[in-house]
């Protein structure tokens, strides 16, 4: 694992960041940053940002909790719905986990197939939902909407892969057996 | 029944499923699924208790309906923090770190003989001493309490990946432990105690925290004078997710006088104040879950 030591601007490296909308602003952020000197260690690895993760477990939890607020409690005013739909969401995320983790149990990594099944998963219901008359279709429009503008940014974000390595290059680092 | 054991608050079965959780649940919705399995730390009556005891200490005049959603909180970072320590050893994940105190830091690494560090149930100190033992150049002991259940033991123990220098020894085994503690710090390695929390059949010393008497573990303190090496008091606090800061503090000494007690008090003084101004500021990660008063209280009523 690679560590950079003394550079607290180090955060917005892009290698720090796991899907391709997120490296991008991280890549414009960092080219704007100022070197920030600090008694940090920070690890380069891509799943490192809070701010990512705790954006793409709410979103994810919301859209999900829309679809259930739509089709198991329509007759509930909205945001009691909504509120309702939030346990049953996160209950949803987990049960592919379940199925995927616990026949697969003596593996020592199941995170990258259980990403890839939970994404497949979530794009099925938003193609599933987009169809829909009601305003869930909205909650369905931006999720296929989002996915589609990662797609973008992660062609961008190919275009720009010499860029990012030699930026990655002039923060420096250590290449750590951590 | 023995089969259910593994289901109690310390039993293994929750150690075999945090395992499972850390290799299976995608990055990106970790924070959802761990705020939601947090919720059934709330049903482990002892502890809920003893945190909203510590609370109402720490935070004089707050109020119990409000001390019930820190429990919350500190529950949440709890399971953050045995997530990171879990991820670390079976996924090689390591968080970022930040200091403050390093002056305190490099002056510890640079001692020429043995130094003993102490610390608190905070941030991730399993973490910590892993990741301190691979940058020290010199053997690290730490000495914690063992699992009581002993499938849980044998669980963690098949699991345990510590370096080479970090040793890691059990606070049951008083008498002989005290005396390897000592050659140890003879031989100029470090020795990593906890200091914040007392386990039945050690010896205690009388203390104040936020203004309750509570006892302390005596162990570091004698160990401390015996040997004539320095206290240095490290704390880990979690910041946010993977995101860890130590915190060294000035090291003390245990005065060798006539009075004995009187260098105890002193130095328990100088411990105890570092202990409150840290847990004051980050009262949301002190994983003690037994109200540190009551011990006086219990240690009276055997008495």
């Amino acid at each position: 694992m690679k560590i950079v030591r003394g550079r607290a601007d180090a955060r917005w490296l892009p290698s720090r960041f796991n899907f391709a909308l997120f490296r991008l602003y991280a890549f414009l952020r960092m080219k704007n940053a100022k070197p920030e000197p600090a008694d940090v260690s920070l690890m380069i690895d891509r799943n490192q940002n809070p701010i990512e993760s705790a954006v793409l477990s709410t979103w994810t939890t919301a859209t999900l909790a829309c679809y259930a607020a739509e089709t198991l409690f329509a007759s509930w005013p909205l945001p009691l719905g909504l509120l309702a739909g939030v346990p049953i969401a996160i209950t949803c995320l987990e049960i592919p986990l379940i199925a995927v983790g616990v026949p697969l149990w003596r593996r020592a990594n199941n995170i990258p197939l259980n990403s890839v099944v939970l994404m497949s998963l979530l794009t099925a219901a938003a193609i599933y939902f987009v169809r829909a008359e009601s305003w869930v279709r909205f909650a369905a429009w931006q999720f296929l909407i989002a996915v589609a503008l990662n797609g973008i940014a992660a062609a961008i974000v190919f275009l720009l892969r010499g860029a990012i390595e030699e930026m990655e290059n002039g923060v420096g680092g250590i290449t750590s057996e951590l | 029944m023995t089969w259910l054991r593994r289901f109690r608050p310390r039993g293994v079965f929750w150690r075999q499923f945090l395992r499972w959780a850390v290799v299976n649940v995608p990055y990106w919705c970790e924070a959802v699924i761990l705020g939601f399995w947090t919720m059934l730390f709330m049903l482990w009556g002892p502890g809920r208790r003893g945190v909203m005891a510590n609370l109402s200490a720490i935070l004089p005049g707050s109020w119990p309906v409000a001390n019930l959603f820190r429990v919350y909180r500190v529950m949440w970072n709890f399971a953050w923090t045995i997530d990171d320590n879990v991820r670390f050893k079976e996924l090689g994940v390591v968080p970022d770190w930040e200091f403050v105190g390093r002056e305190n830091f490099d002056r510890m690494r640079n001692e020429p003989g043995g130094v003993i560090i102490l610390t608190a149930h905070m941030g991730s100190y399993d973490l910590g001493a892993q990741l301190f033992a691979q940058m020290s150049k010199r053997p690290i002991v730490m000495v914690r309490a063992p699992e009581i259940d002993p499938q849980t033991r044998q669980f963690e123990e098949e699991r345990h990946v510590a370096p080479e220098s970090l040793k890691i020894d059990f606070s049951t085994r008083s008498n002989e432990l005290a005396l390897d503690l000592l050659h140890a710090l003879q031989r100029g390695e470090i020795i990593a105690i906890q200091g914040d929390r007392v386990t039945p059949g050690i010896s205690v010393l009388p203390a104040t925290l936020f203004g309750r008497k509570t006892s302390i573990p005596a162990g570091p303190f004698a160990l401390s004078m015996a040997a004539r090496v320095p206290i240095y008091p490290l704390f880990i606090v979690r910041l946010g997710r993977r995101s860890y800061r130590t915190i060294v503090g000035a090291p003390f000494d245990v005065q060798r006088t006539r009075d004995r007690s009187a260098g105890f008090e002193q130095a328990v003084a100088q411990w105890t104040r570092e202990l409150e101004h840290v847990v004051r500021d980050a009262w949301f990660q002190w994983y003690s879950f037994h109200a540190f008063e009551e011990k006086q209280s219990a240690e009276k009523d055997a008495a």
